[in-house]
């Protein structure tokens, strides 16, 4: 078994609509996706996420080196997410082809480092990063009490289901 | 894509990935489970949660398929297993021998589909209601027969998809609004079952599945409850459909209430 993040393909579709829109300066957007971790065996984490909350044109910094910069703002609210639920908190982008999208050396080094101060407010719950495509999506998460992030298939559940 | 699917590579150039991919949880392995299992198997299905607490009787061998005169006694789990081994030797198989009530958890929540083949409302509602938690597309199956002297007896069944976001059991009418449970189908001699009646709504629930991962017939906003009439031999959408008003939200499942259930300590 794997760890599993699981959504709607009407959340799929809101996070797209969002996601795919064109920034005065960005390169890409951002957005978190939230759910609640379903705790297991490492190997058999479930998030069923229930939510995305989108980031305001305003608080991306115009930085022409990496396809998004944005302010603390940005980090505060999905860590003050973590305080209030004890949830998890998916960090998600989308890169704009069809088929299976790769973190990029970029997305490692600007995405990363945002997922440890989540682990910290929210222990019980798995957090990550998710990748969209036009037509698919990968994720990576960090499932209690892991240290080390492992490859997280995304089931999304609607008409088609969409099983990455 | 490997010869053994070659004959269903209509249904698209990743649906043999796509279908070998989907963990499939099936609850119940009589008269209607036994088929759900054999088609899962033959159309390439390799990851199960498979529960049924019983021991095969010979009063099962009129309709489960794959079990023979040998396996009376044995567990109906072990004829599921045999059939799935029989086709995938290294399938992924989570067999619980158990009601799934009394262990559900981590197994069912890893599931893409779970079939119901469950007989009583009360258990209809309680997988319907851990579906629904985990966000897992519910496909209800189930057969019944009236008798009304002194007419002939009517042979009845469903399929319903219950798709998270999308109306329930209650919204569809198919379970009473006020939660008047009737513990068994059944009307016409102890639990009436017959083996074409399931094969029809198992292949059903299989076609249903099958349109869910791989999108082959493009027609997904097809009609999610069907009514089978085993007297007239037919399968049509249900009539309560024509009643619902579209895009009908459910009440009953909030989209907010998703997850493991919170348990609180109650203080005096
Ligand atoms: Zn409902």
């Amino acid at each position: 078994m794997t760890t599993r993040l699981r959504l709607l393909r009407s959340l799929h579709q809101r996070m797209m609509a969002d996601l795919v829109r064109a920034h005065p300066y960005a390169r890409e957007r951002v957005g978190w996706v939230v759910g609640r971790t379903a705790t297991g065996p490492a190997d058999n984490t479930l998030v069923v996420a229930y939510d995305y909350l989108d980031v305001p044109d305003d608080e991306y910094i115009d930085d022409p080196r990496v396809g998004a910069r944005f302010n603390r703002n940005v980090i505060r609210r999905a860590m003050q997410h973590c305080v209030d639920t004890g949830d998890s908190v998916f960090c998600v982008h989308f890169h704009d082809h069809s088929g299976r999208p790769v973190f990029s050396r970029t997305d490692h080094r600007g995405l990363w480092p945002l997922v440890p101060p989540l682990r910290t407010l929210a222990p019980q719950a798995a957090h990550g990063l998710l990748l969209l495509s036009l037509d698919e999506a990968v994720a990576i998460a960090w499932p209690p009490p892991s240290k080390e992030p492992m490859a997280c298939s995304v089931r999304v559940v609607g008409r088609p289901m969409g099983l990455f | 894509m490997n010869s053994l699917y070659s004959r269903q590579s209509f249904l698209g150039p990743d649906s043999e990935a796509m279908i070998a991919d989907c963990r499939l949880g099936i609850i119940g392995l009589g008269g209607g489970g036994s088929h759900i299992v054999q088609q899962a198997a033959h159309l390439g299905i390799k990851h199960y949660v498979i529960y049924d607490p019983q021991d095969i009787e010979d009063t099962n061998l009129n309709r489960l398929v794959g079990a023979t005169l040998a396996d009376v006694g044995a567990p109906k789990t072990s004829v599921a297993e045999r059939v799935i081994f029989g086709l995938h030797p290294s399938a992924d198989i989570v067999t619980r021998t158990m009601r799934w009530q009394d262990d559900p958890e981590p197994y069912l929540r890893a599931c893409d589909i779970i079939i119901g083949c469950v007989d009583g409302t009360q258990e209809r509602l309680e997988l319907e209601a851990l579906a629904r938690r985990y966000i897992i597309p519910l496909i209800d199956i189930g057969m019944d027969v009236h008798v009304i002297q002194p007419e002939s007896p009517r042979m009845a069944g469903q399929i319903i998809l219950s798709m998270p976001g999308g109306p329930c059991l209650k919204c569809f009418g198919a379970i009473p609004e006020d939660n008047v449970v009737q513990n068994a189908y059944g009307e016409a001699g102890g639990r009436p079952q017959v083996v074409w009646a399931n094969g029809i709504l198992a292949s059903t629930a299989i076609g249903m599945l099958v349109d869910l991962i791989t999108n082959w017939s493009q027609t997904l906003s097809s009609l999610p409850y069907l009514q089978y009439d085993g007297n007239a031999h037919t399968v049509l959408p249900h009539v309560r459909l024509s009643h619902m008003p579209p895009n009908s939200v459910c009440p009953h499942f909030p989209l907010g209430k998703v997850g493991p259930p919170i348990f609180r300590n109650i203080v005096q």
